[in-house]
């Protein structure tokens, strides 16, 4: 049950971690305040769509994909289920490479929180979506961390034409 | 232990004489790559070392300079985790400190304690607790999206000031291609030398 509660708790932060300011910008004279989706679209209107891109996919689609997939491989192995054994192994493996990739923003903020303090002139700091952003990062590696992927497969009987020794 | 490789996945076990010489080998059972070919502990040991002194670097010299009006201003690794400290977010330094600092300089030292006497000859200390150890701490070092979020904010800066990349930039490059490397050597080799050292 270990990696459903971390899920449930990862979930919990994700509308505070979306709809809160991730960075607040000033530039005198101009104060910008942004969640991470207005973050994005401000790269994507300065024509920065590549950045915006993989903000975007980094930052907002890879979370929500894994919070789905997670669920999915829960419910299916609690069930005990025959289904796509494979791909959701596949799925699971997909999910330990991506996973860390949704810290960018987080690292970001930092590096410009720490470089532009220029005064009156120009400042940077980080808004309050910082921490329950990471914390679904982290709850949800912690999730997939402690999901065992054996149990997938626990029910299926045997296994390999090698058999096992 | 030796003529054996176990699928982390669902533990099928396969012997490696049976695994198909070509391609990488994958479980029979779920597909997942089972291990990988390189397994050259001297290799290893050299690419451990360059990834070593590539953090080393990275953690003293700025990571970013930037110049706008006659004002310099940089960041360094240790100035952005005291950044988010400074702005009442402990939490996220301490997330900063241990995915780019503690995590890569622990899992490295412990190669290199497992490395070393291995290449001598001599079984390490606490052999599987450390490999258990190592195994544990690698999702938890983040360097390589740290490269990519400094790639991000030199980019967004271009606007409002100059910005160059420093050595610590540098460090970070070195660290991720090295990283990258070592993820592509065969651990389980490292179990077998053991067994070999012991024997
Ligand atoms: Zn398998």
């Amino acid at each position: 049950m270990r990696p459903l509660a971390f899920l449930v708790a990862a979930v919990a932060l994700y509308w505070p971690a979306n709809t809160l300011p991730m960075m607040v910008t000033d530039q005198f004279p101009v104060h910008r305040s942004d969640t991470i989706l207005s973050g994005v679209a401000f790269l994507w209107s300065e024509g920065s769509w590549l950045l915006a891109a993989l903000v975007f996919t980094a930052s907002f689609v890879v979370p929500m994909l894994k919070v789905g997939a997670l669920g999915t491989l829960l419910v299916t192995s609690a069930r005990r289920s025959a289904w796509q054994p494979r791909g959701r192994t596949k799925v699971y493996r997909v999910l330990e490479i991506v996973g860390h990739w949704s810290m960018l923003d987080v690292f970001v903020v930092a590096l410009l929180a720490a470089v532009v303090q220029l005064g009156r002139f120009a400042s940077v700091e980080p808004g309050p979506a910082v921490v329950p952003f990471a914390g679904v990062v982290l709850l949800t590696m912690l999730a997939s961390a402690s999901f065992d992927p054996r149990s997938i497969w626990d029910h299926l009987g045997a296994r390999s034409v090698y058999g096992r020794e | 232990m030796s003529e054996l490789a176990i699928c982390r996945y669902c533990d099928t076990v396969h012997r490696r004489s049976e695994v198909p010489r070509r391609g990488t080998p994958r479980c029979v059972t779920c597909d997942s790559p089972l291990y990988h070919r390189n397994n050259d502990l001297g290799a290893m040991l050299a690419v451990t070392l360059t990834a070593t002194i590539a953090l080393v670097v990275a953690n003293g010299f700025p990571l970013i300079t930037m110049s706008v009006n006659g004002l310099r201003t940089e960041a360094t690794l240790w100035s952005a985790i005291l950044a988010s400290y400074d702005h009442e977010l402990p939490l996220v330094a301490a997330a900063l400190a241990i995915t780019l600092i503690i995590a890569p300089f622990i899992e490295l030292f412990l190669l290199l304690w497992v490395l070393v006497p291995l290449r001598a000859g001599a079984r390490p200390l606490g052999f599987s607790t450390i490999m258990r150890a190592i195994h544990i701490m690698r999702p938890w070092r983040m360097v390589e999206v740290f490269l990519l979020g400094l790639v991000v904010a030199v980019v967004k800066l271009a606007g409002l000031a100059s910005t160059v990349p420093g050595w610590g930039a540098f460090g970070i490059v070195v660290l991720t291609l090295a990283l990258a490397s070592l993820a592509s050597f065969d651990t389980s080799a490292l179990w077998r030398r053991a067994d070999q050292v012991r024997a």
